[in-house]
């Protein structure tokens, strides 16, 4: 049970996990990180440092005075 | 002396707790000793290719109709873990239990294997007693292990108590037989049931090797399509771009002079809420807020909680509630954690506010709403701020964050966008009509995401909003005549909110005169007698229960409440609004058959992006959404246990968590349990809710350190420091060690009930003059207590805001006087509490009889 999870992104760079046995739904790719669902949620915790999606990341940083 | 046989058993077992029972998809009446049965026959075509399948595995066809009924049972039951009777004539004459934990990414064939390896075991060690058998397992004393069965061989009579699955593998084509006994499943059940037999065995039949358990199901193509298409074709149109905010501005343009929000002689017009709330969004825009920023309220209740909520929103920033009563750790906490650069809050909070916001580097300033001169005029909010232009929002930016409980021990921030609300408030004004003529009573706290329908949603319409001020919202008698003599049309609450005012509707002639049509409830679950109960009180009242959750956009499925059905266990979910989807899955993450538990998740244009600054979190809960084919979209995992009728209405049938609702409040039981845990002296502790819906209370379990001896109203004390004072226990009890199974997992069941053990009482003092022993005796009945002396504190008694109102209703009934909800508040013991009573009643006496109109003025 050790590789039962993927850590899965979407365009939005929202991040995810899936089970590894299932296909990804259109619009999400692998992150690469294959592990236990504890070892891909801390996996998301390092690299998912911004919750908003990327393109309100971008319309709120355009509108920034 | 243990045999061997027993040891094999009781290794096979010994942990399995929960017998698996199929419940039949409609409840109510039961006819007695019937059996219903159906029965299918394959073509030899088919039953060759299952045991090609079988041979190929290296397994007996029997042992894939034994494996086939274990992984049917999984899913109709809704559990991961099954115990089953299977007997394959010729093995043995016995019926024998069988454990199936199915793994739905484990390989079909090593599945099947196990099982005919398990059964084969099974069968070495047969023998013993089915009594036995039981003692061995974990399930409770005198439960049966368990209640299904399935049978390969010649067919035999149909069982009068079980429910069973024969197959005849004996011909050239196999004989399919389902029976249940009528009380355990409906006829309908029984079919669909045996469909799905019959429909595993043939995907299993054509699986390949490679296949795994999740790609084999019993629905059938169509089954599937229904419910994730068919029940989910909520797809309607909306006009993009708009803000929330947005729909309140149009509003003003069309009616500038109708009343937007009042309370008492306080009101604004929609053009002057909209002024005010331009000149918030400019200062605030002055102060540097925009896109991005959490502006924090820390407001009482006036009509410049609608301004703040509207100028933060114009001002393009986002708005974090902040209860004023809660902790002022949990507050600073918040306003860290979202950077809150400022507080909105009323002047004569200033000095409080001050205090908290010194320690937060972020907090900038803190503003002051109300009228001019009331605080110093630098940091007044409304302000005219010259000609800075606030930057505009989107409708994908932040519009609020909304905090919960949180299991591991701090509140978690759900945080929404624009777009999910604007498709709610749409969907609630135009499936309900609303409109200028409507006015909500407005008594749900900002931090409640209720409030966020109520105030932008019937701004939208064009109504009015009737801010109900924090002293009113504790009273009900208030609110009630509120109700009666103000033209308010709309109520919005948790149900226990309402149900705090039926004891008084008796009192009171039904009101014809009452404007009041629409009654939505929402977050918990609606007492069965409480929809006649507001349409006995309001004739003309329309009751609709609503569901979701804070990360679903306030709500997002709807079931209009008419007449109860004395079959319902509860008012079911209904189905999704607008734009909405619902699912829910089995443990492979396909949707359930009809009558199946499952988990509820929910999809669509609704869902909130997260939770602040959690990303573990926000990608445990928010997972990939493989159902409705839009790129990128994610499902939201509710918690919420549930099932579809065969109408594809949804019933919510519980938490798979820890997470509880008392009087609407979302509680993680974790979150209580790590405030305890933080008291001095306290080894561990443990957070349950004892009472049914409406009655639930909050109890707490502590095991002192050795030698050390919490006083309860300490430990509640101490949580009250930590925790908002919903999440404080309202029962603490001490324990030497808390109750564990035999497995070593704690015993919920075995804890004492409150009152078993409640807070140590105060000597008893027997009341005297008429009053007291009046008093004495109505909580003595009240409180389910056989007596109540003078120093007996009302809250210590199990006392809560429900049972005020019915000791107010009781009083008015049995005495004839007034008592305002108030005077419990303040008098607490019964002494002191009929002391208030024998004024009451003298000056009852002493005052001129007063007409029913005049006492519904005066309280």
């Amino acid at each position: 049970m050790n590789d039962a999870f993927r850590v899965v992104r979407n365009d939005e760079e929202q991040y995810s996990i899936m089970p590894s046995d299932m296909m990804n739904p259109p619009g999400w790719r692998d992150e690469g990180t294959i592990g236990s669902r504890a070892a891909c949620l801390a996996r998301i915790g390092e690299v998912w440092t911004d919750l908003r999606p990327k393109s309100l990341r971008e319309s709120v940083a355009a509108r920034a005075t | 002396m243990m045999s061997t046989a027993s040891r094999y058993w009781r290794d096979l077992l010994e942990d399995f707790e929960e017998p698996t029972r199929l419940t039949p998809s409609r409840s109510g009446h039961r006819p007695a000793a019937t059996v219903h049965a159906a029965s299918i026959g394959w073509d030899p075509a088919q039953t060759a290719a299952l045991t090609a399948v079988a041979d190929r595995i290296g397994v007996r066809a029997q042992d894939v109709v034994v494996a086939a009924w274990g992984l049917l049972l999984a899913t109709h039951a809704g559990t991961d873990d099954v115990v089953h009777g299977a007997l394959i004539a010729g093995d043995t004459t016995e019926v024998l239990p069988v454990r199936a934990r199915p793994v739905p990414s484990r390989l079909m064939s090593a599945h099947l294997r196990d099982t005919a390896e398990q059964y084969a075991e099974n069968v070495r060690h047969a023998g013993l007693p089915a009594a036995q058998l039981a003692e061995a397992s974990g399930v409770v004393d005198g439960a049966a292990l368990f209640d299904t069965l399935v049978r390969c061989g010649a067919l035999v009579p149909d069982p009068a108590d079980l429910v069973q699955l024969q197959v005849d593998l004996g011909g050239a084509g196999a004989q399919l037989r389902l029976s249940a006994p009528a009380d355990l499943l409906t006829e309908a059940d029984v079919r669909l049931l045996l469909v799905h037999a019959s429909q595993l065995l043939a995907a299993v039949a054509a699986a390949p090797v490679t296949a795994r358990l999740r790609d084999v199901g019993p629905q059938s193509g169509f089954e599937q399509h229904r419910a994730v298409r068919q029940w989910n074709a909520t797809g309607t149109a909306r006009e993009p771009g708009r803000c929330i905010h947005d729909l309140f501005e149009r509003q003003a343009a069309l009616t500038p002079d109708a009343v937007a929000v009042l309370q008492g002689a306080d009101r604004l017009t929609y053009a002057e809420l909209d002024a005010a709330a331009g000149r918030l969004a400019r200062r605030l825009a002055a102060a540097g807020v925009g896109p991005g920023d959490f502006v924090a309220l820390h407001l009482s209740r006036t009509v410049q909680t609608v301004v703040a909520l509207l100028g933060v929103l114009k001002a393009g920033a986002a708005y974090a509630p902040v209860d004023p009563a809660q902790p002022v750790e949990r507050i600073r906490g918040l306003l860290r954690t979202l950077r809150v650069p400022v507080v909105l809050t009323d002047p004569g909070a200033l000095p409080t506010v001050h205090a908290v916001t010194e320690a937060v580097p972020t907090v900038r300033e803190v503003l002051w709403l109300g009228a001019p001169g009331l605080g110093p005029a630098e940091s007044w909010g409304l302000a005219e701020a010259g000609s800075v232009v606030p930057r505009e929002a989107r409708e994908a930016d932040v519009a609020y964050v909304i905090f919960t409980s949180g299991s591991t021990g701090t509140p978690k921030g759900v945080v929404l966008t624009h777009a999910p609300v604007v498709n709610l408030i749409d969907w609630v004004n135009e499936t309900h009509a609303m409109g200028p003529a409507d006015r909500v009573l407005f008594i749900t706290s900002l931090g409640f995401d209720l409030s966020v329908y109520d105030v932008f949603g019937v701004l939208a319409a064009g109504g009015s909003i009737r801010v109900a001020s924090d002293a009113e919202i504790r009273d009900p008698q208030r609110l009630l005549s509120i109700l009666d003599s103000e033209p308010i049309t709309f109520w919005d609450s948790a149900p226990a909110a309402l149900q705090q005012l039926e004891p008084l509707f008796a009192l009171r002639a039904a009101n014809t005169s009452s404007r009041l049509r629409l009654v939505f409830l929402s977050g918990d679950w609606v007492p069965l007698t409480l929809p006649d109960a507001v349409r006995g009180a309001f004739s003309g009242a329309e009751v609709v229960a609503l569901g979701g959750a804070t990360e679903a956009a306030i709500w997002s499925n709807a079931f209009p409440v008419g007449t109860v059905d004395p079959a319902w266990t509860s008012v079911p979910y209904g189905r999704p609004i607008a734009n909405a989807h619902y699912y829910v899955l089995d443990a492979a993450l396909r949707p359930a058959p009809v009558g199946a538990p499952g988990d509820l998740f929910i999809g669509g244009d609704c869902l909130a992006l997260g939770y602040h600054g959690d990303a573990e979190l926000t990608a445990a809960k928010f997972v990939p959404d493989h159902l409705s084919g839009r790129p990128g979209a994610r499902l939201y995992r509710t918690g919420d246990r549930a099932r579809y009728w065969a109408d594809g209405t949804i019933e919510f049938l519980g938490r798979q968590d820890q997470q509880v609702k008392v009087r609407g409040f979302r509680i993680e039981l974790g979150e209580v349990e790590a405030a305890l845990a933080t008291l001095p002296g306290i080894a561990t502790a443990v957070a349950t809710v004892h009472g049914a819906r409406a009655g639930a209370q909050l109890v707490a379990y502590v095991v002192p350190e050795p030698g050390v001896y919490p006083d309860p109203r300490d430990v509640r004390e101490h949580v009250a420091t930590l925790l908002p004072a919903y999440m404080v226990p309202a029962h603490v009890i001490t324990l030497d060690e808390l109750p564990v199974t035999t497995n070593g997992k704690l015993d919920r069941r075995a804890l004492p009930e409150p009152g078993e053990d409640g807070p140590a009482r105060p000597p008893y003092v027997a009341p005297s003059t008429a009053a007291e022993k009046a008093i004495a005796a109505t909580w003595a009945e009240l409180l389910e207590l056989d007596q109540v002396g003078l120093d007996d504190n009302f809250f210590d008694l199990g006392g809560h805001s429900l049972l005020i109102t019915q000791l107010i209703a009781r009083l008015k009934a049995t005495l004839e006087i007034d008592v305002p909800v108030r005077a419990v508040l303040d008098h607490q013991t019964a002494g002191a509490f009929a002391a208030v009573v024998e004024a009451a009643l003298i000056a009852e006496l002493t005052a001129p009889v007063p007409t029913p109109d005049a006492t519904v003025a005066a309280v």
